[in-house]
């Protein structure tokens, strides 16, 4: 629909009743609703919209130019490429300008009105910059869809041409942009902010999202570091945990140093036992805190493991010998206490031991 | 008759990590069987079981997370250079940007300690972090039963 009334503007253009014809469009555009049911038709409205406006303004040629640097200057912050531009000052200007708004954004969402507001003050100012953010959607839709290629193909024209007609002098500018945003002054405004809350909308996700995450972590953070929680300020508790992690590391150092020297001490025939026995004892064993006999650490993981629930019970029960095979069994095993016997008993003991616990 | 595998879950990373330290353990004494325990030898044996520690818990961890993909890959490095006869611990970090409210001095900190932190945005050291000091602890409990153990 919007595409016919280009092309009938198209084949109108030369008549004088261009700018009357002009209004019309935009009021008819205007008129839809801004957010349409699907999303397609809410990106035909606001692209329709842009271009309507990208030809009211861009009228005169000193405008053109202007939205020629700003529009590099749009794409720069909207595909953020790296290329250097001389008008990068003015483009850092912006940039600010729009950081510090979409900061206002992300602190207080409900404020969106506030700067709604804000924007329709700075419209004036900010007119170019969306014409030719609006002229770059329109380019970059241009590559998607042929249609719309081609209507940003009439609009360059269109431009052009009426450039050619009316020619207007570098000092008129300010006084016809003027005109511009009197003759449409609210639909100006109102494309502008449909332009501008769907990018600040864009940005404030991607911020909101990011601090929501880090704020995620760090909490998890604290919960891992003993003593974290107490800390309010996030220096404090960065220092916490580099602290933890540090002492984390300087407790692996010492657990190597001494089982080094223990594995110095000990002969490498035993090491096929310890390997069958210790992968069995050391998950549980850091749990269990009875560095009694061998014997007890080894039932008691036993008892651990088959029976979680029975926990308290069994430990309470391999303290106090109540089970009676139980105890026979640590008889027979913590009367040897040279290591290598044990370590062959270990294995013995968890194989009685497992069908004693199921049967249990 | 292989009461082992029942008793505990197969695939978690202390499992893998205590699997593979011994293995490495195993390895190594058997490859010095005779241990004059001058101190010399002994910080040696110290450096290759940290080494071996270190490989283990980062192969248990696989390749999933930075951190331990840092770690493998310095190891790799180091081994590749030992096999040429020079050892050249080169670190190379680029720093991004600090988050807000964190102290970029901090930060850098955090960075230092974790393996492969240079390399990362606030939001994945933090998480990375947190990995990493979870696998510590199993690292240390792991070793500090290890020790009990041999020491009984």
């Amino acid at each position: 629909m919007f595409r016919l009334q280009n092309k009938n503007y198209t084949s109108i253009k030369d008549s004088p009743e261009v700018e009357a014809f002009e209004g019309n469009e935009l009021n008819s555009v205007f008129s839809l609703p801004p957010q349409g049911s699907s999303p397609e038709i809410s990106g035909l409205n606001g692209f329709e919209m842009n271009y309507g406006l990208s030809r009211t303004t861009s009228y005169p040629a000193a405008a053109i130019s202007e939205v020629a640097v700003t529009a590099t200057a749009v794409t720069e912050a909207k595909q953020r490429d790296s290329s250097v531009l001389p008008e990068k000052m003015s483009f850092k200007e912006r940039k600010a300008d729009k950081s510090h708004n979409l900061k206002a954004v992300a602190e207080e969402e409900d404020c969106k009105e506030k700067r709604i507001r804000g924007c329709t003050e700075q419209g004036e100012s900010k007119i170019t910059e969306q014409n030719s953010n609006s002229d770059n959607d329109s380019k970059n839709t241009s590559n998607n869809n042929n249609n719309k290629r081609e209507t940003s193909a009439d609009t360059s024209k269109e431009n052009s041409k009426v450039s050619e007609v009316q020619k207007p002098d570098y000092i008129h500018v300010r006084a016809r942009r003027g005109q511009a945003t009197d003759s449409h002054s609210l639909a100006e405004r109102i494309s502008i902010v449909v332009d501008g809350t769907k990018f600040v909308q864009y940005i404030c996700e991607i911020v909101h999202v990011r601090r929501e995450k880090i704020s995620e972590r760090t909490k998890y953070l604290q919960d891992l570091v003993p003593g974290c929680n107490k800390i309010t300020g996030k220096a404090g508790m960065l220092d916490e945990i580099i602290n933890y992690v540090q002492s984390l590391q300087r407790q692996v150092e010492v657990e190597n140093i001494f089982l080094s020297m223990k594995l110095a001490a000990v002969n490498p025939t035993l090491d096929f036992n310890i390997d069958n026995f210790v992968v069995t004892e050391v998950f549980s064993a850091c749990t269990s805190n009875f560095p009694i006999e061998v014997s007890s650490e080894i039932a008691n993981p036993a008892y651990l493991q088959f029976n979680p629930l029975q926990q308290v019970v069994s430990c309470s029960g391999l303290e106090m010998g109540i089970n009676a095979p139980d105890m026979a069994l640590r008889r027979t095993i913590s009367a040897p206490v040279s290591s290598p016997e044990t370590f062959l008993d270990s294995s013995c003991f968890n194989t009685v031991s497992i069908p004693y616990l199921n049967n249990q | 008759m292989t009461p082992q595998p029942l008793l505990m879950k197969p695939n978690s990373i202390k499992t893998r990590f205590a699997y593979g330290f011994l293995r490495a353990l195993n390895s190594l004494n058997k490859n010095k069987p005779s241990s004059p325990s001058s101190p010399k030898v002994i910080f040696r044996r110290c450096r290759m079981i940290k080494l071996a520690a270190d490989a283990s818990m980062a192969s248990a961890v696989g390749s999933r997370r930075a951190w331990s993909r840092a770690v493998l890959c310095k190891i790799r490095c180091q081994r590749a250079l030992a096999m040429r006869g020079r050892i050249r611990s080169g670190g190379f970090r680029r720093r991004s940007g600090a988050g807000k409210g964190f102290g970029v001095g901090q930060t850098d900190g955090l960075r230092k300690l974790v393996p492969g932190g240079g390399a990362m945005d606030l939001c994945c050291l933090l998480d990375e972090t947190a990995h990493y000091i979870k696998c510590l602890t199993t690292q240390v409990q792991v070793m500090r039963n290890i020790v009990d153990i041999c020491s009984t």
